[in-house]
């Protein structure tokens, strides 16, 4: 029997909450879900959020192979942008390398589906085990992962943005710090700099205080102190490098 | 962007830029850090690569121009 709409839009909506590693639906209702979205899309009322519903129960299955052909057999006809986002976000999630995950970026914005250019945004946690950040010599262990809002402005530019801070890295070095697990220590690193320039707000400090204990805390702080330099100091052993 | 390296870290530095990633963060560190606010002052930054902790000492010059010096390159093992 195909969803009542009113239960429909309850599921859609919980379903389409993104694409969480770990979802919160048993296999055993992802499979009763599959087999009503399937009746549903293959009858006449179907819409393209019954299509994305379905690519992103096969996303929950961890069917991936399905997801990625699936949506990439709708979006050729229905040219939707929605359908396109979630595939996007599918692939980004799903390549494990560096370049792949670039390449899906360069189609986003070069494909006429996104004729306006808008940029990628989707929701991540940096989601590390045993979350680590490493200061010179020192280790600190993280009490939780930072969440984080990426927005990938253009092809070479993403911002990230995780409680009140907020910054911007090369693509390049946002998908390799990914697949190398190093998210949480580019917060830091960042947060650092705030330091460093004395620009850190209240809001930064609370922020980043939530994820250590206090000790890594004051760690972190005096890490990020700046002392005097002579005056007089002779600067004849240098040599001029271009970075 | 120029940097002047202690000369006894200058083969150092010139290897650790053949890492694409390294100078990806050493760009990103200088264009958000406040020179004027660093002028005459020194401190430590660490850049976490795959295998290793990179931590340059940094003094910001004050007389006659201003400068950026890498002062000690450090390289860590994880």
């Amino acid at each position: 029997m195909n969803p009542e709409p009113q239960k429909k839009a309850q599921l859609a909506i919980e379903i389409l909450a993104g694409l969480p590693p770990v979802s919160h639906l048993d296999e055993f209702t992802l499979k009763r879900l599959e087999n009503e979205f399937t009746l549903l899309v293959n009858s006449e009322r179907a819409t393209n959020t019954d299509i994305r519903v379905l690519a992103t129960i096969y996303y929950h299955q961890k069917k991936y192979k399905k997801f990625i052909t699936y949506l990439e057999e709708k979006i050729k006809y229905t040219k939707d942008f929605k359908l396109f986002s979630l595939y996007t976000l599918g692939k980004i999630l799903l390549e494990p390398e560096t370049k792949s995950k670039i390449e899906v970026v360069n189609k986003w914005f070069d494909d006429p589906i996104n004729e306006e250019k808008y940029s990628f945004t989707y929701f991540t946690s940096t989601n590390s085990f045993k979350p680590k950040v490493y200061i010179g010599k020192g280790i600190i262990n993280l009490t939780k992962s930072f969440s984080l809002e990426i927005d990938i402005v253009s092809k070479e530019k993403a911002i990230i943005k995780t409680g009140p801070l907020e910054f911007e890295v090369t693509v390049f070095e946002l998908f390799h710090e990914m697949e190398l697990q190093n998210m949480d220590n580019i917060v830091v690193d960042y947060y650092i700099d705030c330091l460093l320039n004395q620009s850190n707000s209240t809001s930064d400090d609370n922020y980043i205080q939530l994820h250590m204990k206090e000790q890594d805390f004051k760690k972190v702080h005096e890490y990020s102190e700046s002392t005097k330099v002579d005056k007089h100091k002779d600067y004849s052993q240098y040599e001029a490098i271009v970075i | 962007m120029v940097v002047l390296v202690k000369t006894e870290y200058r083969a150092k530095f010139i290897e650790l830029q053949k890492d694409h990633i390294f100078t990806s963060k050493l760009h990103r560190h200088l264009e958000q850090i406040d020179i004027n606010r660093m002028k005459g002052r020194s401190y430590k930054k660490s850049f976490n690569l795959k295998k290793e902790v990179i931590e340059l000492t940094f003094e910001f010059t004050q007389n006659p121009e201003e400068k950026i010096m890498i002062e000690k390159v450090n390289i860590i093992n994880k």
